[in-house]
Formats: structure tokens, sequence, C-alpha cells
């Protein structure tokens, strides 16, 4: 009030000229001030969209495919888009009459003779008349009357409409034959529209003589005019040496040709001829591009040696003063594929499953296109273009239908999202990525009309000196509730997720499933991976890791401790090994203790073992082998043979399906105990589960569509035909039963095949090697006992291998001194047991 | 003469609210900075403390509080950070205050000897660490020059004179920086005094206890607010000499809070927060009452 009535009272304001602005100014500069730290106070989901996940696009890539209607295409090496036409040089499968010695002939085949007149290397045969249309120049003698035909493979270009109909050969094309006494291979290496209309193609030929006493590669450009005829071809001015190559080539829009090669860059003209060339560091890696204005650019790879590190350059050619320009431009991005640019970007780069569209001037990279979210599987596509918002990319498949490749021409157009029909997204984050769960996301959302399914991999965020950077990322973004909705928990710390109570428990939903159920789940393999009585990851496949030995030397007990292992060792020859004959420190202190590290450790009480006399003994034990195994004069012996004889003490194995299991035992004639490694407790196997590990976070909105989409990969339907136990304990008893039952051989007809008695045929399920007698085992079906001695495997079994790498590190960490005779086992121990008290408490 | 008297408070009324104004209007931006990255975020670890986890915020009371301090490594790091703590800073204050007493007397080499002592400041610590691992190492200079005289090697980092190692690291790296504060101290000590005690005939030490230190008790409060807060810092030395689980000597408070952060637990880093604070909070209270109670009257 007091205040306020000074304000009020106050006397007009005599104006003080300078006093005032300088006021004024300050004011201004406070208010910027405080202004520039509002900035810091964003919005929740500023850059992220809502809840930190992907921001949904105004515009996005949706992909239209087309089958590519070519015959016997197996692939397409090459292709171009100009004006309303896809260009596309393909390999093209084709018989030929078998020449007996000619080279390169794959397998005989009994099939009909192509229709049309091909040409493949060496050899051109008219169809019809079978008679060569040119000599044969692979040596030998050709056999018109020969009975077989064999598989060649030509090269051959088309043209079709940009939505991939309409396909059509080029005729007028023809690969570059050998030269005359030579042997090797031709290569359309590309495809260059002219913006006058026509197009050019580069080929290449790598060629030997017969005794290859000389080598080299030619190329050749062929001009096509605007009708697809073929003008004229030349042959590229030779300059490379006897051993140099070309790193890579492009043809630019004034259709100079820039090749690449060894120390050099040639730059000719549309004829062959070299305009001029320019240097390059010999040790330089540079690949080629063309960006959106025009230039040719070379992305030189280097390594700064004061720095330490690899530095990208991007350097533009300047064809008129026909040196490099001046300036050149850092660029900080791993690429993977370049394309060239366009009127938006500068030039367009892969990597990992995005496409980045870069801008040379500002230096930035900008994603593009998301190949999963548009659909693509960028693992299956050999060939893309790209050009102003328009990609159309080439993807070949195998077929089980027709057992061929097959081929799709895929349009991505950018369309409006708001037009496409509304889905929920559902994250999934992967610590890497898996092509299996690529393709799975792809067809879920061809087909799912709730659910667009979108995978994060953290992956991309490891760095060189940080490989787990992915995984604190993750882990942050999922403790901050900005997390995926879904992840796959393969390399993730799921129990200290578990403990932060950032998982849902997939339990409460096995429970509620109408198919599923946690009972459904293989008991041993559950048990050992409940948390507190629940499970929090889905599993779809495992296999055991434990080690055998013959029950005679490690006794008929599965599981035993250290001093079991020793006092069994004793039983064996002088100078006997462990695990393996070429044995040496680091793998049994791997095999034996970094493998092992759980059994020293009570995270419940966060008591740890690591100072008992146990392992100390196990320290002097790893001491005494060599650091590394001295390979001269060495002599393979199969392991067979070395325990057989009592020379190896144990075996390690992964025990991956009950066939697996009757393999090892058949090889043997003595009795096996699967001990597993030395353990306190005497559970010295562990499961090991692949991928498709699944985890629900708490910040999912949605978690019960998120597990309508998990669940796919607890079904039996999923987990059925894998070669590795299903975790699904329906498909597992699936599995053990069809090992365990004789089926028989059949005809094409179904019918069984007989034998000279008149018997069925058992087919055989596994073949053994027995490196004693050299002779194979023919295993056709598993026993009861085989099943009893598996399940008992299982049993005992009580952990999931989790890696800790604190724990790891503080083991690998402190040996180092006692290996190098600078610290006792006994004081190596206790530091250990110091150290690893602290991070167990830790954890506690 | 009312009048005037009226006129001359109503101005001075308004002089004082310009000023208040302007200097609200002047530390506004820094208040703010101060409330956004200071307050605001001991508000959300004060929060974070209580409840069960970032994602389900069930409030728990003092369980995470509990949990902290039954934790053995918690225990370990406090017991590890008070030791340290309760050797070096005194080392840290006492020895800085006898090299600025030292080279405030007429000694020869006295610059030279103020850059030896500043020059630790200057390297940066990733390579001081390196020079220190040299140092220390089992096969290293300090065991080489005792093993001319017959003494055994000893492991320093990974046994128990761990903690003789990083007491001599943190005082080579802090003594020179307080012993500028305490040299510009003592020369902002007015000579009159000392000249008239020494008139007097009073003893160096006398003059030492009874003058100098009583005009250095705020210094020395400094100092040692600085030396603790710097020995709370010493976890950046240990960590690079031995990573993140050391031997159980040199595992400090900032190694539980660093690898409790590294493995999400934010409730009982929080925790370990709060009861760190607190803990500093006390120090320093006791700290100026100290100083109030030693030194007030040099301030008067």
């Amino acid at each position: 009030m007091i205040l306020w009535a000074a304000i009020v009272k106050k006397p007009p304001m005599k104006s003080q000229g300078g006093t005032t602005m300088k006021k004024f100014l300050a004011l201004i500069l406070t208010l910027c001030l405080t202004a520039a730290l509002l900035t810091g106070c964003g919005s929740t989901g500023s850059e992220n969209g809502d809840n930190g996940k992907p921001k949904e696009p105004t515009f996005v890539y949706t992909a239209d495919y087309t089958p590519l209607e070519i015959e016997n295409l197996n692939y397409v090496m090459s292709a171009a888009v100009a004006g309303d036409y896809v260009y596309m040089a393909g390999e093209v499968e084709v018989q030929v009459p078998y020449n007996p010695d000619g080279e390169g002939n794959g397998d005989v085949v009994p099939l009909p003779m192509p229709r049309e007149k091909v040409a493949v290397t060496g050899i051109a045969v008219e169809a019809e008349t079978m008679a060569p249309t040119v000599e044969v120049t692979t040596g030998g003698s050709y056999d018109p009357e020969a009975p077989d035909y064999v598989t060649e493979w030509v090269t051959k270009l088309y043209k079709a409409n940009k939505d991939g109909s309409n396909v059509k050969e080029i005729e007028s094309y023809e690969p570059i034959p050998m030269p005359e006494d030579k042997q090797g291979f031709s290569n359309l290496a590309g495809i260059y529209p002219k913006a006058e209309g026509g197009f050019m193609v580069l080929n290449m030929v790598s060629w030997n003589n017969m005794d290859y006493t000389e080598w080299g590669t030619d190329y050749y450009i062929q001009h096509f005019d605007a009708n697809d005829n073929l003008v004229e071809t030349n042959k590229l001015a030779d300059v490379l040496g006897q051993d140099e190559y070309v790193n890579n080539m492009l043809v630019d829009k004034a259709g100079n040709i820039i090749m690449n090669c060894t120390e050099k860059l040639f730059v000719m003209t549309p004829d062959g001829q070299v305009k001029f060339e320019v240097e390059r560091a010999n040790d330089d890696w540079a690949e080629m591009v063309l960006l959106g204005d025009g230039n040719v650019a070379a992305i030189v790879y280097s390594y700064d040696e004061v720095a330490e590190k690899q530095v990208i350059t991007l350097k533009i050619l300047d064809m008129t003063a026909q040196t490099w320009q001046e300036t050149s431009y850092t660029v900080d991005v791993f690429t993977e594929q370049l394309y060239p640019g366009d009127s938006k970007y500068d030039f367009y780069y892969t990597y990992s499953n995005t496409l980045f569209g870069y801008d040379v001037e500002t230096g930035t990279a900008t994603e593009v296109l998301n190949f999963i979210e548009a659909g693509v599987d960028k693992n299956y596509m050999n060939y893309m273009t790209i050009g102003d918002g328009e990609i159309v990319g080439i993807e070949f498949r195998w077929d089980e239908e027709t057992g061929r490749q097959k081929g799709n021409l895929i349009n991505m157009t950018l369309v409006d999202a708001s037009t496409l029909p509304e889905r929920k997204t559902l994250t999934i984050g992967v610590a890497y990525e898996d092509y299996e769960l690529n393709d799975f996301v792809i067809q879920f959302n061809r087909t799912n009309t709730e659910y667009k399914l979108s995978i994060k991999n953290y992956g991309a965020y490891n760095t060189h000196s940080d490989s787990e950077a992915g995984i604190t990322k993750l882990s942050t973004e999922v403790i901050a509730g900005n997390g995926p909705d879904i992840l796959e928990t393969s390399w993730l710390p799921v129990e200290q997720y578990v403990s932060k109570g950032l998982l849902v428990p997939i339990s409460d939903y096995l429970d509620k499933d109408p198919e599923l159920s946690v009972q459904g789940v293989v008991e041993p393999l559950r048990k050992a991976m409940e948390i507190d009585g629940k499970l929090y990851q889905t599993v779809s496949r495992f296999n055991v890791k434990t080690t055998y030995g013959l029950s005679k030397v490690v006794g008929t007990e599965m599981g035993w401790t250290f001093r079991d292992m020793m006092e069994a060792r004793q039983m064996l020859q002088e100078g006997a090994y462990t695990l393996m004959d070429s044995e040496t420190r680091s793998y049994i202190m791997s095999e034996m203790v970094y493998g092992n590290l759980d059994h020293f450790v009570n995270w419940q009480t966060g008591e740890c073992s690591f100072d008992t006399p146990e392992f100390v003994n196990i320290l002097n034990f790893a001491k005494d082998f060599p650091t590394e195994f001295d390979w001269t004069d060495y002599e393979y012996v199969s392991q067979q043979q070395l325990l057989t004889e009592g020379r190896l003490l144990m075996v390690e194995s992964y025990v991956s399906n009950l066939m697996n299991l009757v393999g090892i035992r058949a090889t043997y004639d003595e009795d096996l105990t699967f001990v597993g490694m030395p353990s306190e407790d005497g559970y010295g196997a562990y499961f090991q589960t692949g991928y498709f590990n699944f985890s629900i976070t708490e910040n999912c909105d949605d978690p019960d569509g998120a597990w309508s989409v998990i669940r796919h990969f607890m079904t039996q339907e999923f987990q059925e035909n894998s070669w590795q136990f299903p975790a699904n304990a329906a498909a597992f008893e699936k599995q053990m039963q069809e090992a365990m039952t004789v089926t028989y051989q059949t005809d094409e007809n179904g019918e069984f095949i007989l034998d000279e008695n008149g018997e069925k045929i058992p087919e055989v399920k596994e073949w053994a090697w027995n490196e004693l007698t050299g002779e194979s085992i023919e295993i056709t079906c598993a026993t009861q006992e085989d099943a009893d001695l598996l399940m008992e495997i299982l049993n005992n079994t009580t952990r999931v291998y989790t890696q800790n790498s604190s724990l790891y590190e503080i083991v690998e960490d402190s040996v180092g001194a006692f290996f190098a005779g600078q610290r006792s086992a006994e004081d190596t121990a206790a530091l250990i047991q110091s150290r690893a008290k602290l991070h167990v408490n830790e954890q506690k | 003469m009312s009048m005037n008297k009226n006129k001359k408070e109503y101005t001075k009324g308004k002089s004082r609210l310009r000023d208040f104004l302007t200097g609200t209007a002047f530390l506004f931006p820094s208040a703010l900075g101060v409330l956004l990255f200071f307050v605001l975020p001991f508000g959300v670890v004060m929060y974070y403390s209580i409840i069960r986890s970032p994602l389900n915020a069930e409030f728990v009371g003092l369980k995470n509080y509990i949990d902290v301090l039954n934790n053995g490594s918690f225990q370990i790091a406090m017991k590890n950070t008070g030791t340290f703590s309760i050797v070096a800073v005194p080392l840290a204050v006492t020895l800085a205050l006898v090299l600025a007493l030292v080279l405030e007397s007429r000694i020869p080499m006295k610059s030279l000897l103020r850059t030896f002592f500043l020059s630790p400041m200057m390297v940066p610590v990733a390579s001081v660490i390196l020079v220190w691992q040299v140092l220390f190492h089992y096969n290293g200079v300090v065991n080489g020059f005792l093993g001319v005289f017959g003494v055994e090697a000893i492991d320093w980092l990974y046994s128990d004179k761990c903690q003789i190692v990083v007491v001599l690291l943190y005082l080579w790296k802090n003594l020179g920086y307080n012993m500028i504060l305490f040299m510009a101290s003592l020369n902002n000590i007015p000579r009159s005094l000392i000249e008239a005690a020494e008139v007097e005939g009073a003893s160096p030490l006398h003059i030492f206890f009874h003058i100098k230190l009583r005009y250095l008790s705020p210094t020395v409060l400094f100092v040692t607010i600085l030396s603790l807060i710097n020995s709370f810092k010493v976890f950046r030395e240990v960590y690079l000499l031995t990573g993140n689980y050391p031997y159980e000597g040199l595992y400090m408070l900032q190694h539980y809070m660093n690898n409790i952060f590294k493995a999400l637990d934010y409730q009982r880093l929080s925790a370990a927060a709060v009861i760190l604070a607190l803990i500093m909070v006390v120090i320093i209270a006791l700290l100026f009452l100290i100083e109030d109670k030693f030194g007030k009257d040099v301030e008067q």
C-alpha cells in the first residue's frame, strides 16, 4: 500500500533525456535476459510430440507395390527413372546347351530351350536352331547334340511405366562381348538418363587371358536415343594400370563420365575420351555423388592423425577449372549408400532404416523417410532412385510357391497423413536391429487396421567410445516416461527395469488371454525368467548352455563344484585339457568366471562370495593357462577323440532341441553326464533366449493393444517351426513328440517309399558324425530315455544368462595385476569381493 | 519547515522505492535463474525422494530415506567421504595458511614459489591423473623410490593406503588456491595493529593467534567451506583413477550417487542427495557459528 501510494502520488516525471533512455534500455535488456531464461521451459512434448512419441508429420510416405512381370528375373542390378518411365537392367536366368569344355557352367538341368535369342559369356546361340551366332571363345568345343542344358544368367535391359506396368525389353541392348581370347564377365554398371531424351548405359567387362597372366577391366558407354535405339558404343579411354581399380563411377547431367580410381579421378567426355584428371590422396577413400545443383562431389573419408578420428569431407569438382573447388565441407554423419540430390536436398543417403536428405551449406541432415514406417523392408531392396519427393525402389524376395526370386516395383509417394485411415501408433524400442522383426512390423502394418507399429532403434545412438550409449538413452527415456510402448529386451537390464516399476507384468495378460497362459510357458524356463513370481517379458525360443563329460570321469550327477571338477581332473592323464585343446587363460576366465558371475553373488542378501577358497582356486587354476595359444605344430584332434581318450575333461554344448541332444549322445559309445560349469550350488547350466523377448512399458498408453501385438510371439503357431526349443509348452511338446515319432519317406504322391524288402524307409531326422570311426550316424527318432534326460537337464537349469557389465568390469580389471604376478590370488579375491560388494549392495 | 520535511521524506521515499524497483528488476533474471535451476530442481529432488518411482507417484513417506540409510554401500560411502573430509579439509586449511605465512615473510624466490603452488590449478585433471597413476602404480615411481630404502612395494590404489593417495592429490590440487586467499586476507590486516603489538613486545606467536588469526577468521571460514565442497568433489579424481567401483576405501558418496543414477534408481538418488544437502547445511551452519563466536568482534 505504501509503495502504491508512493507511486500514485509521485509528481509528473521531468524529462531526463539520456537517463530515461538508459533506464529504458536496461529494462529491455532485463526483459531479454528473462525471456532467454524462459526459453528453457518448453512444453512437455515439444520436440517429439505428446508423450515423447514421434510426432505424425502432415505428409507421410506410403508404398505401392507392383509385381515385376519379367520371366525368370533374378535381380535388378541398376535402374533409373526418366520422365514417366523406369529403365531397369536385370539378370535373367536362361537355359543354354551344356558345353562340357566351357567355363562357368552351372548345374546341368534338362529344361526346354528358351524361346528367344540369348547371349551368354562367350557364347550366343539362336534359341530355335541352337546354332552359335558368335564364335565360342571360352575354349573347348561346342556340341550341338548335347542332350542337357545348363542354366546361365544374362543381362537384359527393360523399360516400364513408373507404376510398373507395361514392361518391355529394350531389344537393341546387347551385353558387350568378351575381347578375343579372353574370358571373364561383363556387367551393366549404371543407367543414366539424358536431359535431351534417351539414356546412356555404362558397361564393365572384366577379363583375363586363359592362363591368368593378364587381366584387366574395360569400360564401355552405350548411347540410346529417345526411342530406345542403340546409337553408338564407345570404349572408355584405358586409364587403369595393372593393379588399379575403379572405386565408383557416375555420369553427370552433361553426360560427362566421372571415374573415381585408386589414386585419381578421371573426367571423360560422353564418347569416352579423357577430358581432365584430378589427384586424390592415395590413402583416402572417396565416394562420388551428383549434387542437386548438377555439380559432382566426392565424399572423402580420411583419418586425422592429430585428432585421432575419422574425418568426412565433401569436395566439389569444378568442371571449368578442372580441379576441386577451394571450399570443402565437413560432413558429420554416418552414411551407408549415397543418392543424387534434387531441388530439395544436395544429396540423399541411407543409414539404418532411414533415408536422409543432406544440405551441404548448413551441414544438416533431415530425415526424409523411415522405410519401415512407409512399409518397405530396405534389406530386400536392391535398387532405389530418388527425385523430388518421388522414390522408386525395386525389391526381390524369395517366393516359396514358385521357388524363385520375385521382384516388385515400389513407388513411395508422399501423401497427406489425414487421408490415411487413422491408426494408433505403438513404438517398439530395440537395442539392435533384427531383420525378422522389421519384416514382421512391415507385414503387420500392411494388414492391421487398428494399430501401426514403429521401430525405434536405439543402437543407432551407440558411439565408438560408448557401445552402450543407445541402451543408456533408452533407459533414460523409459524412466522419464517418454520411452517406447514395447521393448525388445534381449539386451536390456530387465531386472533393473522391473525393480524400478518400469515394466508391466505380462503374466497378468497371459492369465486373461483366451489362448495363452502362464502355465503355457515351458516350466523350467518360466521359473528361471520369473521375477517375484511374475513374467515381465515374452519368450519365443531358447537353448541350454551346458557342458558334458564321460560319466565315468565326471560322475553321474548333474552339477558339480570346482572341487569336484579338480578331483575329476585327477582321473585324466597328465596334460589333459579342461574345455578344449586350444584353451587360453582368457577363455577359461570367460567360461568359468565371466559367464558364471551370478554364482558368486546373492542379489537378495547382497552377499558376495568372491573371497572364498573356491574362487581363489579358480583364479589360480586360470593362471596356469597360457595367455595365447601357440598354434605352431597344432594338429586337429576332435573333441570326441580327446574326451574318449581321457585327454579332455568336458565339452561345451548348446542343447537346442531334442534331436540335437540325441545326436551328441549317439556320437559316444559311453555314458555322458551333462554337468554344466562348476558352481557352488551345482547349477552350472543356463538358458539362453534369442530375439523376440518383448516387454510392455509402464508408460504405454494402450497396454492391451501392445499385448495384442506381442502375444503373437508366444503363440504355438509362431514358435512351432523353430529349430530351437519353443518356449510355448504346446509347441515344445509337439516338437518333442515329433522327435520321438518315426516318420517314413514318401514320394511326390505322398506314397511311402519302400526298400528292397518292401519295408518303409524311415526319415533321417538328425545326422551325427563319429570322428573316431569316420562314420556318419543317421538318427530317425529320439527315445523316451532321451526325452527324460532332456527334461532332467532343463529342470537342472535355474537361471537365464544375463550379462552384468559392471561385475564383469570389476573382475576383469582386478585380475590383471594377479596374472601379471603383482598381486596374490587371495588379495585379488579380496579386492574383487570389496569392489563387487559395493556394486551388489547398491542394487539392493 | 514541516512542508520541507515532508518533501524531503517524500523524495527519500521515492528514491528508496526507485532503488528497490531497479534492484529488483536487475535481480529478477538471476533470481529467476536460481529459482529455475536450483530451487525448482531441488523441489523435484525432494518430490522424487518421497515417491515410489517416476512412473508410479505413490507417496512412500521416508521409505527411500530409510533404504538409503540402511544401504551398505551408502554407509561405506558416508564413512569414506566423512573420513576423507575430516582428514583433508583441516590439512588443506592449515597447510595453506602456513604456506601463506611463509610466503608473506621475507624469503627468497617468493614469486616463484607462489607460481609453483598455483600451477596445479592450471593442469587439466585428466592429464594430472595420468601422472598420478604413473606415480602410484604398483610398478610406479613412488614404489621405486621406496624400494631404494628397502620398503616393499605397496598397492597404493587397491589397499588400505588408498586414501593417502587421494589426500595428497587433493592437497596438491587445492593448496595453492587456498594459499592465495589467505595471502590476500593477510594483506588486509592493518599494519598499524601489528606494528603496535611489535612495539609493545608481543611475540610473533602472540601476534599470530591474537591479531592475525582473529582477522583471518572470515577467510578461514570461507576456505574451510570451499575446501569442504572441494573434498566432496574429489570423486572426479578418484573416478578417473579407479573407475565406478574403486577399492572400498575410495568409494565416495558421489560414486554411490553416480552408480545408482546409472542404475535408474532416481528415488534413492534423490533421497541420498537430500541427506547430503542436510549434512552440508548442518556443517556450514556449525562453521558459521564458530566463526561468529571467534571473529565477530573483528568484523565489527
